[in-house]
């Protein structure tokens, strides 16, 4: 069930009516509701894996009382390493499996030797890295005792399962999800409203914007040699719309539909390619993951509290692993690598927390300054989407020779001018927005309502106009 | 009070729907629609059909008035939804003559689709949309709104003609030029992959005889000439898929077919062998369908 199907359209306001109209009453039977939806939801995708989501909540949920109650450290290693193993092996198991096999394979292949080896050939459970994520994150701050242990399996379940985050995130932390979960929610009409933006919002991201960028930017991608240098850049700028769209697009829509219920989820993306420097970028640019990453590996690493090249070291181990976490592929372990690359001037020079505000902030315009920044940054996010889009190490390779030929300075043989026009309005809309949550935080403050209506109507027609077939979210697969 | 603001746009989208037939300049699956489809004999294929049966060279030598549908790149399956919409809203053929893709017609195959584009145009009739609902490539908003019968493709205008959009009198379009990529290469035995087909294609093939058995319409299948090959095995395996022993298989082409200057493609023929492949389906039908007319 996808977010921009007509069955999640039908599905959110039978589950919407049932929980504000029927179980209003009672907190209880509203998240008991809530775990339904959330198990229904994700049985849509495949029923079977239902039962390892069920394995995960009750193992992390299990391990969670254990640490709690056992007394001596001892004890409460066991079951804290026992519970983090398990989780880390099924994410090992059914995503990188086959690929550490194959990488082996490949490198005896080089040193003359041949094997066959054994690979799992499964699906990947959708979902699976962002709610190992959730159970990591619980079982650690219980561990490290920053919060109390769960006792109410239900709630907890809902906690690792909430069908707004449950298949690509955000990747939401216990100390800012379980005590909504466990407080009375009232409606709030203003929210509700303002969810119902981020929902129109989010699909104007994903079906007009990414939908229509991929369609072109898979064609380029997929055929790298057939095109010229200008195409092929071209193509690069369609993918760096293409993943914003979607990623940030299937944000808005959780983060929108949960306001519907009541529950406030983290915000996970905040205009990055506004950023005027890379470390900007990785602080608005899936902000739910950056900041796990952070907190649970960057900090236990020691931070950058054992000087400047401990904070190198670590900054590079969270790029290879976050590259890691998005797939089983050597690209995405470059991409990682080269965004650590990038970083590095940054930290050396002390330089990586300057820009904390968004650019231009109470400005209608950046200065020449900012500008100049923000291109850079953004060229420099193009170039490494290269290595996330390729199929493979040799095709980005082949993308990028492609790029610098003398065919850079001709006209691209892609020229989609209705999209391009697209585009510019999308930025425009989120430039104007960019000092709220999201494009259209503060649209309802925009005092003409015939306006207001307006523009939601013709984002409406869009959505109808181009929605004419379901396309899967990207990180659906991560 | 947004929501039935937002209905009354929508309906303004109606126009723009009533306009859209204008768009096409193939007006075939419109006048289907529209009941003028009235004709003795009608083809039906791809462009196998549409450019290799001389449709108007069969209407002038039987004195029957003769169609071509066939559609390029159109597969079994949307074949199948042309005859139901033709016997919907038309009287029924006597004949109908169903062109085969050599290899390809049951398997999946980028070049052989059900041709949606074709309907896009004709959303204004509600059987169209439907169909488009029912078969996922509309979303049920649809049935309701007449925004999301439109796609992008609606505001762009209208496409410019090419050399293919050439529709003789009865619907049959010739090749008079030779494509650039004509291959040469000719490939005495190809195997055919009976286990890679789709069921759905094969159950959409015989429900198609079926239902010309059930209307007493006269089936001829067609296997027009390949320059590259000549694949033995299919002609088998369409044999094995006829479901009604008075459907006739047309599989054996003159020997004229061996030269390439018939050949607008490896798999299509120019207009001088549309005209000689035309002839002998003629001369075969004369002896089939004039003994039995004298008989009358």
């Amino acid at each position: 069930m996808l977010f921009n199907s007509f069955s999640f359209a039908v599905f959110v306001p039978i589950v919407f009516g049932l929980y504000w109209f029927v179980f209003q009453k009672s907190l209880k039977a509203q998240n008991v509701l809530l775990l339904f939806a959330s198990y229904f939801f994700y049985s849509c995708w495949d029923w079977r894996f239902l039962f390892l989501l069920m394995f995960s909540t009750a193992l992390d949920y299990f391990s969670g009382l254990q640490i709690a109650k056992t007394v001596t450290d001892k004890y409460r290693k066991i079951w804290f390493y026992s519970s983090i193993g398990i989780n880390l092996s099924f994410l090992g198991i059914f995503k990188y499996f086959d690929f550490f096999v194959l990488s082996f394979q490949n490198l005896l292949l080089k040193i003359g030797f041949s094997v066959d080896v054994f690979t799992l050939n499964i699906i990947l459970p959708v979902g699976i890295s962002f709610y190992t994520f959730h159970g990591l994150s619980y079982v650690i701050d219980v561990y490290k005792k920053r919060i109390p242990t769960e006792k109410n399996f239900v709630d907890y379940a809902v906690f690792v399962s909430y069908f707004p985050l449950l298949v690509a995130g955000p990747i939401e932390r216990a100390t800012h999800l379980l005590p909504q979960i466990k407080a009375k929610r009232n409606f709030n009409y203003d929210e509700a409203v303002l969810g119902l933006y981020q929902i129109i919002w989010g699909l104007f991201k994903k079906i007009v914007i990414a939908d229509n960028c991929a369609h072109y930017a898979n064609e380029i991608f997929n055929n790298p040699g057939h095109y010229s240098g200008s195409t092929l850049v071209m193509g690069a700028l369609l993918f760096t719309f293409q993943i914003y769209g979607d990623f940030s697009g299937y944000s808005d829509i959780a983060i929108g539909v949960s306001r519907l219920f009541g529950i406030e989820l983290l915000k996970n993306f905040a205009f990055p390619y506004f950023s005027r420097d890379i470390a900007e970028f990785w602080r608005r640019w899936h902000i739910s993951l950056s900041s796990w990453f952070k907190d649970y590996l960057y900090i236990p690493l020691g931070g950058s509290k054992g000087g400047k090249w401990m904070q190198i070291r670590n900054t590079f181990i969270i790029f290879l692993v976050s590259g890691f976490w998005h797939g089983a592929n050597w690209t995405f372990l470059i991409w990682g690598f080269l965004n650590a690359i990038y970083f590095l001037p940054l930290l050396l020079t002390n330089k990586n927390r300057v820009n904390l505000e968004i650019v231009a902030k109470n400005q209608c315009l950046p200065t020449w300054k900012e500008s100049i920044q923000m291109g850079i940054t953004f060229v420099l996010t193009v170039f490494a989407w290269i290595f996330f889009r390729a199929n493979s190490l040799a095709s980005a390779i082949q993308y990028i020779k492609g790029i610098f030929t003398k065919s850079l300075f001709s006209v691209p043989e892609v020229r989609p001018t209705f999209l391009i026009i697209l585009i510019v309005g999308f930025v425009l809309v989120e430039w104007l927005g960019r000092e709220g949550h999201f494009a259209l935080d503060h649209f309802r403050k925009v005092g003409n309502r015939f306006f207001r209506w307006s523009f939601v109507m013709f984002l409406l027609v869009l959505l109808f106009v181009f929605g004419k077939e379901e396309q899967e979210f990207i990180y659906f697969q991560f | 009070m947004f929501l039935l603001l937002f209905f009354l746009v929508d309906k303004l989208f109606f126009w723009k729907i009533q306009s859209l037939p204008e768009l096409e300049f193939d007006k075939r699956l419109e006048w289907i629609l529209e009941g003028k489809m009235n004709k003795e004999i009608l083809i039906f294929g791809s462009s196998r059909a549409q450019h290799n049966v001389y449709s108007d060279a069969i209407q002038d030598s039987l004195k029957m008035t003769a169609f071509n549908l066939g559609y390029r790149g159109s597969n079994i399956d949307f074949q199948l939804f042309l005859l139901k919409k033709v016997l919907k809203h038309n009287k029924k053929p006597k004949i109908i003559f169903l062109t085969i893709d050599e290899e390809a017609a049951f398997h999946a195959e980028k070049t052989l689709q059900f041709r949606y584009d074709k309907l896009y145009n004709l959303v204004k009739y509600q059987e169209i949309t439907n169909e488009l609902i029912v078969r996922n490539d509309f979303s049920p908003f649809a049935f309701g709104w007449y925004c999301a019968r439109l796609g992008k493709e609606q505001f762009l205008g209208r496409k410019e003609k090419t050399k293919y959009d050439n529709w003789t009198a009865a619907g049959t379009v010739l090749l008079d030029f030779t494509a650039a990529d004509l291959n040469k290469k000719k490939y005495p035995l190809v195997h055919y992959n009976i286990k890679s087909e789709l069921p759905e294609l094969i159950a959409a093939f015989k429900e198609f005889q079926h239902i010309c058995q059930v209307e007493n319409i006269k089936l001829y299948l067609l296997v027009p000439p390949n320059f590259a090959y000549k694949n033995k095995e299919f002609v088998d395996r369409v044999k094995g898929l006829i479901v009604n022993e008075l459907t006739k298989f047309y599989y054996e082409n003159s020997n004229e077919f061996v030269e390439s200057k018939y050949f607008y493609d490896e798999s299509h023929l120019n207009k001088k062998g549309a005209i000689l492949y035309t002839n002998e389906i003629i001369k075969r039908l004369k002896t089939e369908i004039q003994p039995n007319n004298s008989n009358h």
